[in-house]
């Protein structure tokens, strides 16, 4: 049993560095482009409308989404693919499409900019651990 | 009184964790002062053609913007060093129907060129050509991007413009 446990954490461990890992790689590949903002806006974005979703999910199923890491990460890769457009095909982003990849262009425009961003990505992080808390009867 | 359980505890200290190590990176992403660059960096380099609001792009020389060509209006506060107006003039000799031009801080003085270099006095053309006051509220450096109908299609304010000339292509690409 003990060892069930220090499997499953050595595996929860794995998954975070893994996912901590891949996502300061994203932040590198902004520093062409103001990081310190960017990848900011579209992390909050992204990561805040994953978390809202797993949280629909688990509520209606009562079962935590597998793998809740990777659902932030392809949510944060949804929300700044026109910036990978952008650096590595030169494709400029453009007002009729880009807003498709989670409001792309307009997220950065919203009154309080990064900080309202980081309030609605800590709503939806609470939200999201207290669906788990209640809902999920296969969380452990 | 009603004790949390163990899991309950487990999930908000992982809140506070996230919100705290989150809260204390964006603390310090912006306490990052950069006195070229914009105040809001949401208008810096945005990536986008603005089709909405575009103005009619003043004249910087009698030809450019030229009727039917593109250009590249770019301001910076000083004339810069040979072997990057050198950069500037092949990207000019690598794009079709697009003209390029330099503005410079009044102050700036006076230096042989192969590009135009036009004197901005009292920042009248940087203002013309929206683009904004940068941190130290000095003249601002970066481009603007005028599209074939003479109006001003991609303002920003870049203070590594030399370097990211790529860009420049970028957005070119996409202007009519």
């Amino acid at each position: 049993m003990i060892g069930l446990f220090k499997l499953q954490n050595i595996r929860w461990a794995l998954f975070v560095i893994a996912y901590v890992t891949a996502e300061l790689l994203l932040f590198s590949s902004y520093r062409g482009h103001d990081a310190r903002f960017h990848w900011f806006t579209h992390f909050f974005l992204g990561v805040s409308v994953a978390l809202i979703i797993m949280s629909i999910i688990t509520w209606r199923t009562r079962k935590a989404v597998k793998l809740p890491l990777l659902w932030l990460l392809l949510a944060h890769l949804l929300a700044m693919f026109p910036d990978i457009l952008f650096s590595v095909f030169n494709i400029a982003h453009s007002t009729n499409w880009t807003d498709f990849f989670l409001l792309h262009i307009q997220s950065h425009f919203i009154p309080g900019r990064n900080i309202t961003w980081y309030f609605i990505f800590i709503i939806s992080l609470g939200l999201y651990l207290w669906v788990i808390n209640k809902r999920a009867v296969d969380h452990q | 009184m009603i004790q949390p359980s163990k899991q309950s505890q487990k999930l908000i200290a992982v809140w506070l964790l996230s919100v705290l190590v989150m809260g204390m990176a964006l603390l310090l992403s912006r306490s990052v002062y950069d006195p070229l660059a914009d105040p809001d960096p949401a208008l810096q380099r945005p990536g986008f053609i603005d089709a909405e609001q575009a103005l009619i792009a003043p004249k910087v020389t009698q030809d450019i913007p030229g009727h039917g060509r593109r250009a590249v209006i770019f301001f910076d506060r000083q004339i810069p060093k040979a072997e990057d107006l050198q950069k500037l003039k092949e990207l000019q000799g690598s794009l079709k129907n697009t003209d390029i031009a330099l503005v410079v801080d009044n102050s700036a003085g006076q230096m042989a060129s192969p590009l135009p270099v036009i004197s901005d006095k009292n920042a009248r053309l940087a203002r013309a050509y929206k683009l904004n006051q940068p941190n130290d509220g000095g003249y601002p450096v970066g481009y603007a991007v005028v599209d074939s109908k003479g109006l001003i299609r991609y303002p920003t304010l870049d203070p590594n413009y030399i370097g990211l000339l790529d860009e420049v292509l970028t957005i070119l690409r996409a202007t009519p």
